[in-house]
């Protein structure tokens, strides 16, 4: 059985059309099954314990964008059923790129309907399961940081990676990436240091990519793999969880091999 | 690995699967299944059974051990490789044990260097002086 969750925004009028097309599609398709929606009175978090609950759920897919997809995912991984996750786009959606999720709905919910499932690893940072890769910005743009840091030239601070194949590194640049699965701008960075042959979300490694400055020159990135590591750093810096946002100076990561199932169409980019 | 890099002509690009950039300084000892390349700060020893190559700006201090081993920058460690080529702006001070041996003139090198072949015994055929002052890199 299918278990559809549409977020919060899909309720404004904007969407009422392109929700009326996936119903309509999705009923054609004999897929149509069950739909609720997010409101301040039923968190997804509520939902989704709802769906897990069913024993018939054996697929949940979001309406919507990569917040909720992140956070069905995070929900899916923490109860350990198995369940295959996809994902609908309502708007544009990193995630819904990197499975192959088209933006033309008819052909999203064609996608849905053939469930071709890809077992993929997940990472993990601190309690929370990511899909794609966590963004790490020190001067996250359009914030006081940035302003700060064009005004006084600003140094990035220095930030402590341990892996946990025994060494450690340090590192003083403004974007960190660490990718299970890429997105489109990751595999626009990996593309750039010719390194897109490593990326893969089901070798059961993490991959950690430093770019200088938005450069990503040979010399400038580092790119390095590992199955779990730790980061510290003096002040707190805003890391990017799948379009969950949050400020930090220390996290665990860790990746957990062949832990979901996705239901990915033609064009996924792993 | 990338496009834009001459020092590692030798390698197959899609051979490189760690790379540890200029902003990065690593300590511990660093091992890898896939070819490395450094042009950053290492101190520590690194090992691969593939290539390794140490980029003009890179400093290790540390032990190398790979199958072929290019030195552009500096390593102040022994070395242990198939073959090891200290580029002309290359400095290598530590002790050498390699099958074949390349160094291009402008190179220094400081230490001993003991060659072998696969399956015999190892014959040093060569010590060289230790140099008294190796100019101090900028």
């Amino acid at each position: 059985m299918y278990f559809y969750i549409c977020d919060n925004f899909a309720k404004k009028s904007k969407y009422s059309k392109k929700l009326e097309q996936i119903s309509l599609k999705l009923a054609k398709l004999g897929i149509g099954d069950e739909r609720a929606q997010i409101s301040l009175l039923r968190p997804i978090e509520e939902i989704i314990r709802e769906a897990l609950m069913d024993k018939r759920c054996t697929n949940i897919v979001a309406i919507g964008d990569d917040k909720v997809a992140t956070q069905s995912i995070d929900m899916i991984a923490h109860s350990g059923r198995k369940i295959a996750f996809g994902i609908i786009p309502l708007k544009p959606s990193k995630i819904a790129e990197s499975l192959g999720m088209p933006n033309d709905l008819d052909v999203c919910c064609q996608e849905i309907s053939s469930r071709k499932i890809a077992r993929v690893d997940l990472g993990k940072v601190d309690d929370y399961y990511f899909l794609t890769s966590v963004g790490i910005k020190v001067f996250p743009e359009n914030t006081l940081s940035s302003v700060f840091k064009k005004v006084f030239r600003k140094k990035s601070p220095i930030i402590n990676f341990d892996f946990l194949e025994g060494y450690k590194i340090q590192a003083q640049v403004e974007e960190y990436s660490i990718i299970n699965m890429p997105t489109a701008d990751d595999m626009k960075k990996i593309k750039e240091g010719n390194i897109e042959s490593r990326v893969n979300p089901r070798d059961g490694l993490l991959d950690v990519l430093i770019c200088e400055n938005g450069t990503n020159s040979r010399k400038k990135s580092s790119f390095l793999q590992t199955r779990k590591l730790s980061i510290e750093t003096k002040s707190k810096i805003e890391i990017n969880i799948g379009g969950i946002k949050m400020k930090k100076s220390a996290m665990k990561f860790k990746v957990y091999p062949k832990y979901l199932d996705l239901i990915v169409g033609k064009n996924r980019l792993f | 690995m990338f496009k834009e890099q001459n020092d590692d002509e030798n390698y197959n690009e899609e051979d490189i699967e760690t790379v540890i950039g200029d902003s990065v300084n690593l300590e511990g000892d660093f091992s890898s299944q896939g070819s490395i390349s450094i042009n950053g700060s290492v101190n520590g020893k690194v090992s691969t059974e593939k290539n390794i190559d140490v980029g003009s700006e890179a400093e290790v201090k540390g032990e190398l051990n790979g199958n072929n081993i290019v030195v552009a920058g500096r390593v102040e460690g022994n070395i242990k490789a198939e073959k090891l080529e200290i580029k002309e702006n290359g400095v290598v001070e530590g002790d050498l044990n390699v099958k074949v041996l390349s160094i291009i003139e402008g190179a220094k090198f400081s230490g001993q260097s003991t060659m072998s072949k696969g399956g015999e015994k190892e014959i040093p055929v060569k010590e060289t002086k230790k140099e008294e002052d190796i100019p101090e890199r900028e």
